[in-house]
């Protein structure tokens, strides 16, 4: 009896709270949530680098790797040059301990035997080239860059345009791959010593759309950024005989890196193209390395971003 | 006599071929030092950029759970955005303690990661939840960006906003959009007894609940540029108002005292004036308010309909859609008013112009045979492009940087269609996707970056 009482009194009492306060607190959970706590945020270094570990024995196993698996970190071969690597290295850590001493060994920028070795995967195709002239060289490039159907117009989406363009397509063929075929490289095997300015320029405007032709799949354009229309990247790349890169791609404007992020995310995405496991190490033949050793490439993504 | 001069000649001829050959030397020498290979690359891909999130390193047993949860969220504010393509956690070869020391890149490399999130959380001695990240460039092997932040527990899924921020704004060059909350209009019941309410959710759909209560009718909801403050037309007692609606203390004011009907409602960016049309004997013209004198101004005065204003992000030019043409198309004019100078000419009409934060775009919403469309043009009218199309698709509005649309979608009454859901799309028109919403939703609005 008392216990109903005690309960009938606190049902009574509840109504009568929920009445007078009314229920929304239930529900309609507490504005004050929305008073934001500031959050701060505390900049991280970079954690210290673990020692190198002393690896000598490194040059010599080094080749192999590069012709077989894509995986491990694209390991320079001993390299003929050691200058400019001597300001790059202190980026990659353990994986990569310069072999100083293999330089003062070879003083000639002409490591004969190991890329005699290595051309296998690489010059091979192009090497093929000269011999069967014409016929040859013309499947390659329809089957390496697979260009999504509307390659030559703006790569960001437009509905109403597709729609158009898909009309069009109906009723006539559409013409493709003006861009990316590349000319037939008949000298390629011709030592570089001998060229001609005629020649040397014939053979670099070759060379250059062999790289065009690697490097345009690689390269993710941050399509959406602001002005990214207007953004043109000059990035140097040196090369080891092999095609790999012989340091970390350099971004000719290092001021505007750090002063405009929008230019940093384009350089960068343009840094990653040239690292990425299908474009490292560039396919290039490797009579005319002195042509190519030393690469600039420009980023340009105005046509892709359309007007 | 002849000897004398052929020995010039012979010298001369000497001169010239030891030229000849020292300028062939030089050139020989040369070429490669300077005239190295120069490319353009003028084509690309736009693909998702692959990176790996492994759970955050618990320092602590009681920090288990959060080290998982903040990976989670993190990983799915990523993927959502369409920018990057998160790696399945079965394939990663590396974790725990030793990722925290310092990853191995080589590890990450074999499973195509090109960017890599390491991260710990730790419950500390005074209750406070410390949470830690890196982000690594894999190619590159250094660290792009690291922070710290400590904070109660109950703020793990902001820290995990914050966070999905910093690292979409390190590698995309934009600030990032996720620490910010959709308002929208929750719709059910029947079509004739449509119930429909304002709903505030965090962007990812967390968090969500209703701020009013269903009473009154509800329609074009807006934040102001400190996302506390709500304006949008409300029916209440069958009058059409303009409202301003107080989420930290849940009150709502009406704004001004107009004699007709007042709709479509925005705020400037700076918060101080709000932009609407007033319509009144079945006329429709813009009108400007001054939150802080109360004083209106009109902007237009054309015996066409005028509505949807939007300020451009410097608040000197509004854009607007009028009928003064014949069809609906888009119009720009000063913020003062003045002659307004038509942007839009393609096929079809246009309606609900929105001007870009980044202020380089208008979002629009088209209309062509009896289809809609969700398109952007530059201010000048330049540059159109359609995103979106569909029965219906409309009402755009942008994330806070100007990178991502949402708008709401409704495809005819049948099967599965017939109810409006909201969708969000990626400027460059790829990554299409539904936003959850408990209800139907329509008529959303992105809140600026919370404080």
């Amino acid at each position: 009896m008392r216990k109903a009482a005690i309960i009938s009194a606190l049902l009574h009492v509840s109504v009568f709270v929920f009445a007078w306060f009314g229920l929304p607190s239930l529900f309609r959970d507490d504005p004050l949530h929305d008073q934001m706590v500031q959050v701060e945020m505390v900049v991280l270094d970079e954690p210290p680098k673990p020692e190198p570990k002393p690896a000598p024995p490194k040059p010599k196993p080094a080749p192999k790797p590069v012709a077989a698996p894509p995986p491990p970190p694209p390991e320079p071969p001993p390299v003929p040059e050691p200058p400019k690597l001597a300001e790059v290295a202190p980026e990659p850590p353990p994986p990569e301990p310069e072999p100083v001493p293999a330089p003062k060994e070879k003083p000639k920028p002409k490591p004969e035997p190991k890329p005699k070795a290595e051309p296998k995967p690489a010059p091979k195709p192009v090497a093929k080239a000269p011999p069967k002239p014409a016929p040859k060289p013309k499947p390659k490039p329809k089957a390496k860059p697979k260009p999504p159907p509307d390659q030559f117009q703006n790569i960001l989406k437009d509905l109403a345009r597709e729609k158009a363009a898909l009309e069009k397509s109906e009723s006539k063929d559409r013409k493709k791959d003006q861009v990316a075929a590349v000319p037939p490289e008949p000298k390629a095997d011709r030592p570089a010593s001998r060229a001609t300015d005629i020649d040397s320029a014939r053979a670099s405007a070759q060379l250059a759309s062999l790289v065009k032709q690697q490097v345009t799949p690689c390269w993710n354009i941050p399509g959406g950024a602001k002005d990214a229309q207007k953004m043109q990247i000059a990035v140097r790349i040196q090369l080891n005989p092999d095609g790999t890169l012989r340091g970390p791609p350099r971004i000719e404007d290092a001021a505007r890196m750090s002063s405009d992020p929008f230019y940093r995310a384009m350089a960068e995405s343009a840094a990653r193209a040239l690292r990425l496991p299908s474009c490292t190490p560039l396919r290039l033949p490797y009579a005319q390395y002195d042509l190519w050793k030393d690469i600039t490439l420009i980023f340009d993504p105005s046509e892709a971003l359309g007007p | 006599m002849k000897q004398i001069l052929t020995i010039p000649i012979h010298a001369l001829g000497a001169v010239r071929g030891l030229a000849a050959f020292a300028a062939l030397a030089a050139l020989l020498l040369t070429v490669p030092a300077h005239a190295e290979l120069r490319v353009d690359i003028t084509r690309g891909k736009i693909e998702p950029l692959p990176i790996a999130i492994p759970d955050f390193f618990a320092v602590n047993d009681a920090a288990a759970a959060y080290g998982r949860n903040v990976a989670q969220v993190i990983q799915a504010d990523l993927e959502r955005c369409g920018l990057f393509r998160a790696i399945d956690r079965r394939a990663f070869i590396q974790g725990g303690e030793s990722l925290r020391v310092r990853p191995r890149f080589g590890d990450w490399r074999l499973v195509n990661a090109q960017a890599l999130v390491v991260g710990s959380a730790e419950i500390r001695e005074d209750g406070q939840l410390r949470v830690e990240f890196r982000l690594w460039d894999v190619f590159g092997e250094q660290q792009l960006i690291g922070l710290r932040s400590d904070t109660q527990p109950s703020n793990w899924r902001r820290i995990a906003h914050i966070i999905a921020d910093a690292i979409y704004k390190r590698i995309t060059g934009e600030e990032g959009y996720f620490d910010t909350r959709i308002v929208y209009v929750a719709e059910s019941g029947p079509p004739k007894l449509r119930i429909k309410r304002l709903a505030i959710m965090d962007q990812d759909g967390a968090n969500h609940r209703y701020l009013t209560s269903g009473s009154d009718l509800v329609l074009t909801p807006r934040f102001s540029p400190t996302a506390q403050e709500i304006t949008y037309l409300a029916y209440v007692g069958n009058q059409p108002r303009v409202y301003i609606y107080h989420i930290d203390t849940g009150q709502r004011e009406m704004l001004g005292d107009f004699p007709g009907m007042t709709f479509a409602p925005r705020f400037s960016a700076d918060g101080n004036t709000i932009i609407m049309s007033m319509a009144q004997d079945g006329n429709s013209d813009i009108y400007s308010m001054d939150l802080r004198t109360r004083r209106t101004r009109r902007l237009t005065s054309h015996p066409s309909i005028d509505t949807s204003p939007s300020f451009s992000p410097d608040g000197r030019q509004v854009v607007f859609n009028s009928d003064r043409g014949g069809s609906k198309q888009l119009y720009v004019m000063s913020q003062g008013g003045g002659t307004p100078r038509r942007i839009s000419f393609g096929d079809g009409s246009y309606s609900t112009p929105v001007w870009s934060p980044r202020g380089d775009l208008i979002a629009f919403t088209r209309m062509k045979s009896g289809r809609f469309g969700i398109g952007v043009m530059r201010p000048d009218g330049s540059g159109e492009r359609i995103l979106s199309e569909g029965f219906l698709v409309e009402g755009p509005t942008w994330s806070p940087n100007g990178r991502v649309l949402m708008y709401f979608r409704q495809e005819p009454a049948g099967a599965s269609g017939g109810e409006p859901k909201l969708y969000s799309i990626d400027l460059t028109g790829y990554n299409e996707r539904e936003v959850g919403t408990p209800t139907s939703g329509s008529d959303p609005a992105w809140s600026p970056p919370k404080p």
